[in-house]
């Protein structure tokens, strides 16, 4: 059956108001349960190894419990955070539409569970975060350019700072994202950080 | 990816169990059917969650519990590879099956499903 299918009788089910808060409940706790075990093996790690790295450190039998979807324990917000400084994971306790419990319920590869520790994920993270930076100075040269150009006036075609050749879909006004950077003259831009440099 | 027994009228008694509020409230279908969508997407299936009766082989119990009842889903992995075949839904109570002969129906309805794949259908989540 696929996921979709699987989606479709969740979702008929989901209209019943009962089975929706039951749901909602045992969706956090299974969840919890089996990405811990999917952390856990994804690091190697035994029971009483992840006991150990929890800050403050928790029983092996006590891992095993939270592994345990059937368990009457319910691990609480702090024993999660205690987990997740052990992991060296992030942990968003946050509100969603049912969309997303829906999608989360019915993709459930364990591989999906699977979470980089902050040190693995680090250079990933300094990559993105620079790029960002990169685009961010992008736009600022754009829009001063485009500042300058309204302040002298001239507005005709030829100095429109995007390639208008580019798309179809292109901008008739200041590109206002970085999507549309794509569509920058690159000398034009150029010119802008001259200008702006000076 | 699960599968239900279904008779030879076509009946499937597993879904049928499953959406009798009486014998399991809508709360306990919840979370059964929370549990297999996260088994199906599991390929090392281990105690507590599921293990083999040691006496019938080839079937393996898949427990959930809820509340205080202990519901038992007796299956076997079949007839295919990564499929498997939900054959009798019981309860146990104090080490035993309820019915008592839950282990016994379900070694003989998994010897009909691998005689014939048509007495099973894909299980659904509802």
């Amino acid at each position: 059956m696929s996921i979709a299918t699987n989606k479709l009788d969740l979702f008929n089910s989901l209209k019943d108001r009962e089975f929706r808060a039951a749901f909602n409940l045992e969706n956090v706790y299974t969840s919890v349960c089996f990405q811990l075990r999917a952390l856990r093996e994804q690091r190697g790690m035994s029971q009483l190894a992840l006991g150990r790295s929890a800050n403050p450190i928790m029983a092996q039998e006590r891992i095993s419990i939270l592994e345990d979807p059937n368990a009457e324990t319910k691990p609480t917000l702090n024993t999660l955070l205690r987990l997740a400084d052990g992991l060296d994971v992030g942990l968003e306790v946050r509100f969603v539409p049912f969309s997303k419990v829906l999608d989360r319920a019915t993709h459930t590869n364990m591989r999906e569970l699977e979470v980089e520790s902050f040190d693995a994920e680090a250079p990933e993270i300094e990559r993105d975060v620079e790029t960002e930076i990169e685009i961010e100075n992008q736009v600022a040269v754009y829009e001063l350019a485009w500042e300058r150009e309204i302040a002298t006036g001239a507005s005709n075609k030829d100095s429109t700072p995007w390639d208008e050749s580019a798309s179809d879909a292109a901008p008739k006004k200041a590109p206002e994202s970085e999507h549309n950077l794509y569509y920058l003259k690159g000398e034009w831009a150029d010119a802008a950080r001259v200008g702006a440099a000076g | 990816m699960f599968f239900d027994y279904v008779d030879e009228r076509g009946t499937n008694p597993i879904r049928d169990w499953l959406m009798d509020k009486r014998i399991v409230p809508v709360k306990a279908r919840a979370k059964i059917q929370r549990i297999l969508l996260q088994l199906a997407g599991t390929a090392l299936w281990i105690r507590p969650l599921a293990s083999n009766l040691d006496d019938y082989e080839g079937i393996v119990e898949i427990r959930v519990r809820w509340m205080n009842t202990q519901y038992r889903l007796l299956g076997f992995r079949g007839p295919e590879d990564r499929q498997f075949s939900i054959l009798f839904p019981a309860l146990e109570q104090g080490d035993e099956f309820v019915p008592r002969s839950a282990p016994i129906i379900a070694v003989d309805r998994m010897a009909i499903v691998n005689a014939d794949r048509r007495r099973i259908v894909e299980h659904r989540y509802q």
